[in-house]
């Protein structure tokens, strides 16, 4: 009966050390070498639509990622530096303009702008780390 | 084949040098058992059919061994209330169930987060979600682990305690008939006056 009861614990052992987390994801780099993660942009300028103009917008530079690691970039904006950021814009060179599309809206006001480098993978987009974000004040 | 014949030979001849012979007066000695007369065998086989009869109270009232084992493994703790020990068999259920209850919670926390980190494409939600479900997995794994300890000391255990409550049973039964005038067997009702 001990040996039953030895031999049960045996293959409860085997069981449970089995059961580790695997590293699934496609785009993870850790399990996939071939993964390359966006650098994280540089030199991020913002610029602000000039007084009363009447579409507002806002202006961003920043430094190109190298083609091998980045496709794209996304634009993200909030209303403060540690407050949720939403992604307002897409793009692919290393400039954008908020407030230039149909769909984009900028009001006058303080907002935070900071930007994030992808790359397109078969199996979806993989984003790096954004850059720190930098403030910008549109006026009236 | 001369080979086997002599094999067999040998064989043969091995046996029959070391058979021993069978000692008929070993055998009828009617003084072996300790009887030196009629009396001492009468004797002998009252205790006998006595304890033949006790014997069977003892098997009504016995726990089967497996049977506890059957239990104990489909909840842990119930051989042990059969035993008539209510502490231990609640200690036993109720420890199983908090740790399997901890260990389902952690295992759900951390599928929660292992979810959000197979479906994140930003390489920080990756790490951070990854990581958010590893601590939780250990976590599950530790209290299986433990409940697992857990249930098998619980197997353990109900072995233990059924041999001590079925030898508790004989004592008391053999204690009982010690004490009592009026036996009760399998063939009658006996007074003792």
């Amino acid at each position: 009966m001990k040996n039953r009861i030895y031999l049960l614990l045996l293959v409860l052992a085997g069981l449970l050390s089995s059961c580790g987390l695997s590293r699934d994801n496609p785009l993870d780099p850790n399990s996939n070498p071939t993964i390359i993660v966006p650098e994280i942009i540089s030199s991020l300028e913002v610029y602000p639509s000039p007084p009363q103009a009447a579409n507002k917008f806002v202006e961003l530079r920043w430094r190109a990622n190298p083609t091998y690691s980045t496709d794209g970039y996304y634009v993200y904006r909030g209303l403060g530096y540690f407050a949720t950021f939403t992604i307002v814009d897409t793009v692919f060179t290393n400039n954008a303009s908020h407030g230039s599309k149909p769909w984009h809206r900028v009001v006058a006001g303080e907002y935070y702008y900071k930007i994030s480098a992808f790359k397109e993978y078969p199996d979806g987009r993989l984003e790096g780390r954004a850059c720190q974000p930098v403030w910008v004040k549109v006026p009236i | 084949m001369k080979r086997i014949l002599l094999l067999l030979f040998l064989t043969l001849a091995a046996s029959l040098a070391l058979a021993q012979k069978f000692d008929i007066e070993a055998f009828s000695d009617s003084t072996k058992y300790g009887w030196e007369n009629y009396l001492d065998r009468a004797d002998y086989r009252e205790e006998l059919s006595r304890k033949q009869a006790l014997l069977q109270l003892y098997e009504l009232e016995i726990n089967s061994l497996k049977r506890g084992v059957l239990k104990s493994m489909v909840a842990p703790g119930w051989g042990q209330f059969d035993n008539k020990q209510s502490i231990k068999g609640s200690i036993f259920l109720a420890s199983e169930i908090a740790m399997v209850g901890a260990s389902l919670y952690f295992f759900d926390r951390s599928n929660y987060y292992y979810q959000r980190y197979l479906n994140a494409t930003q390489v920080e939600e990756i790490e951070s979600n990854y990581n958010a479900a590893v601590a939780p997995r250990q976590y599950s794994l530790i209290f299986a682990g433990v409940g697992a300890l857990i249930w098998a000391y619980n197997i353990f255990d109900v072995i233990q305690s059924t041999e001590e409550y079925n030898a508790r049973v004989w004592q008391r039964i053999e204690a009982k008939d010690r004490e009592s005038r009026v036996r009760m067997d399998g063939i009658g009702i006996e007074i003792e006056f």
